[in-house]
């Protein structure tokens, strides 16, 4: 099977060499390529585009579009039955990356998107941000081609920051003093993160970066070290003195939805939000909304990508579908309806410069990307496990448990986890 | 060729005797075949392959390892503090659940029962909740009961009790999940209650009448008498469902918060589908077939010494 594939690849390869000149976007005519979707924001921008590249290619697409939790679990069982009648799907790496690299169900990247005879001409891979394109490697391969991305940055009420003279925060210690003054003001919450379990992980992680710790050290879980537990105190400290009621259920839908009810002055959580919270028919706050770098400035980035199945039949033709959904049009296309594109050229097209209503998010998203690491979640297989095993932590310290015990029984949870990961 | 008939004479049974005698013989498998095909596919092949996984160390990658542990997944899970308290969990929504819904079921079965204006439109009022999408069902219910938006909050102030946090309290969780299945599930045990009800003969309630007993004795010595077959049928039907949750729970707390409503059927969809643990779901999944049998025959037990 795997030698088969590499024959048609090195077929592929070289058939296409030969016409280095004008690059074959027919190559594949008549093949149909089964793609699945996340039902996010990219999809929504890019689907109307989709018969452009049937009449391209005249390869046709058979897409199916899930929401989020059922559309993981779609691609995780075929992949892990083989994934022979997958052939593209999309990809959140910092999620699913090192398991599925591990395991052997994704493509490497590396020789496509590097190779000058299965790119047209044009493609240009050099013009994506190098840390989105970092964001998708784990165990040594480059997991999919990146298509939007996310930072995590600090939401706020301008209204009222305004109102009672408060500064837009920088670090953690003028976050926290933000929050105290805004606690209670004008009916509001000071502050609301995720406090949902395994979902907070994600978010928590900014302000473990910033007190300089990490989630593994030496392959080991890392919860004992005292500036994570630090780190943690900080977190659940700000949510149980300026946070909302019931925090420790709340995930990204309870914090933007209490936030566009006008109800708490900031949150942190990622750049994306920007299109629920400032937008006039979903956000009572909407025009109200200021938006700046993560304080602490150690932000992470999430990035979508589009990968290819390692048991597709299709793997040429699902190539040219990742090359044409990531090229300059493509990209121009989707930032213009909002989805924080990853190609550094279109930020800077007259057409998104003439529509952007918020240039401060902008300068906010852009200027935190080069920095922002990509291991929003510990690097291992079984994240799901580990996140579940901090996240326990989260709630129990959240109910006002002992932080330092709570982190403690997650770190052995997590060490037993690790051991036996090949 | 010719269509006359042949100079031999015809036989007995036409050409195809033999399969036709097979058939005759064999009747009594031939039959139920397509129905026990269909059993073996569906039902017993995926129970018998679920009992051999349970059998195994296995995740879904080939990435981590996976290796035959006899019963060790049965002994893990026997160890395991999580497991022991997905199972009280499990028991205590089920508990509150259905007693709750059998007395509402009871009493809603013996108000439609009269003869009333629009009875039919009542009826169909009733069983709105039962027909809905659970999953809907769930939503709407974790929206009214969100403790800062929530419109039950605002209902509790406005009738000057204090706010409560519902969901994210570790204490009420179970019994504000209750309340959903108590909601979604009573119009079904008043419906099967309420049938129960209609086929009562006429007769003795007319000679209690005539002997003077009053309404609760006649609910206590006749209609709850003849009420029980409907009764058991109710609550042994209950009794599999509720122990089962699980659209209600993973779409509202996901078990939470922490695991202060991860019964055993939400704790084995974390195990299988988020730990990738497969072969211990498959164990935790095969104890929880065999505690609602226990339970659904230990009912039926009871109801034949009733």
């Amino acid at each position: 099977m795997h030698k088969l594939t590499l024959l048609t690849l090195t077929a592929a390869l070289t058939l296409s060499s030969a016409q280095a000149q004008t690059f074959k976007w027919d190559a594949y005519k008549g093949t149909t390529l089964r793609v699945l979707l996340n039902q996010h924001p990219w999809t929504t921008a890019m689907q109307e585009y989709f018969p452009e590249f049937e009449k391209l290619t005249g390869i046709k697409l058979a897409t199916e579009t899930y929401p989020e939790a059922q559309f993981r679990q779609k691609v995780l069982v075929e992949l892990s039955t083989g994934g022979q009648n997958l052939d593209a799907f999309m990809l959140s790496p910092g999620q699913e990356g090192q398991l599925y690299a591990k395991s052997g169900w994704v493509e490497d990247m590396t020789g496509y998107v590097n190779s000058k005879t299965l790119t047209a001409g044009n493609w240009g891979f050099s013009d994506f941000y190098p840390s989105v394109v970092n964001s998708t490697k784990y165990a040594g391969i480059m997991t999919g081609v990146p298509i939007q991305t996310e930072t995590t940055m600090l939401f706020y009420r301008k209204d009222l920051f305004q109102k009672y003279g408060v500064a837009v925060p920088k670090t953690l210690v003028q976050l926290e003093a933000a929050a105290k003054t805004l606690n209670g003001k004008d009916g509001v919450a000071g502050i609301a993160l995720r406090g949902k379990g395994s979902s907070a992980t994600s978010q928590f992680a900014p302000y473990m970066y910033a007190e300089g710790s990490t989630w593994l050290k030496d392959g080991q879980a890392n919860f004992t070290d005292p500036k994570f537990v630090k780190a943690m105190t900080y977190y659940t400290g700000l949510l149980k003195n300026y946070g909302p009621q019931a925090a420790l259920t709340m995930s990204w839908p309870e914090v933007t939805n209490l936030f566009a009810q006008g109800k708490v002055a900031m949150f942190t959580d990622a750049s994306l939000f920007r299109s629920i919270v400032d937008d006039p028919k979903s956000s009572s706050v909407a025009g109200k909304v200021g938006f700046a770098a993560m304080p602490g400035r150690k932000p992470t980035v999430t990035t979508w990508t589009l990968s290819i199945s390692k048991g597709s039949r299709n793997k040429g033709a699902a190539w040219l579908f990742t090359q044409w959904a990531t090229n300059r049009e493509n990209q121009a296309r989707v930032l213009l309806k909002d989805v924080p594109a990853v190609r550094r050229s279109v930020w800077n097209t007259p057409a998104f410069k003439a529509q952007d209503k918020n240039p401060e998010w902008t300068q906010a998203h852009l200027t935190q990307l080069a920095s922002a690491t990509p291991l929003w979640n510990p690097p291992v297989s079984q994240v799901g496990e580990v996140r579940d095993a901090l996240g326990q932590a989260i709630v129990g310290i959240l109910q006002g448990g002992n932080a330092a015990e709570l982190l403690k029984k997650a770190n052995d949870a997590t060490n037993t986890i690790l051991s036996k990961e090949k | 060729m010719s269509l006359a008939p042949t100079s031999t004479p015809a036989p007995r049974r036409p050409v195809s005797g033999g399969f036709s005698s097979w058939l005759d013989r064999n009747i009594r498998w031939v039959f139920p075949a397509p129905a026990m095909i269909a059993l073996m596919v569906l039902t017993i092949l995926p129970l018998a392959f679920n009992l051999i996984l349970s059998t195994q160390e296995r995740s879904v990658s080939d990435a981590l390892p996976s290796s035959y542990v006899g019963l060790g997944n049965y002994s893990a899970a026997l160890k395991d503090e999580r497991f022991w308290n997905s199972v009280k969990l499990m028991f205590q929504f089920t508990g509150i659940a259905v007693p709750l819904q059998m007395l509402c079921g009871l009493g809603l079965a013996l108000l439609l029962n009269r003869t009333m204006r629009a009875s039919g439109l009542v009826r169909a009022v009733v069983l709105l909740p039962m027909i809905s999408t659970p999953v809907a069902v769930a939503l709407i219910w974790a929206l009214m009961m969100d403790p800062n938006l929530g419109v039950l909050n605002y209902f509790l102030e406005s009738l000057g009790l204090g706010r409560s946090l519902w969901l994210a309290d570790s204490r009420l969780v179970i019994p504000a999940l209750a309340l959903v299945d108590l909601w979604q599930w009573t119009p079904l045990v008043s419906l099967i209650l309420l049938a129960g009800l209609q086929t009562m003969p006429d007769e003795p309630f007319e000679a209690a009448r005539i002997d003077g007993a009053s309404p609760w004795q006649v609910f206590r010595f006749i209609t709850w008498p003849m009420l029980q077959p409907a009764a058991f049928a109710a609550l042994t039907l209950r009794l599999i469902d509720a122990l089962k949750t699980f659209d209600i729970i993973e779409v509202m707390t996901q078990g939470g918060p922490g695991t202060a409503s991860e019964t055993l059927n939400v704790y084995a969809y974390h195990t299988g589908f988020e730990f990738l643990r497969v072969g211990y779901t498959a164990a935790l999944l095969t104890l929880l077939l065999v505690t609602v049998a226990v339970v659904a025959v230990g009912v039926n037990l009871l109801r034949r010494r009733a």
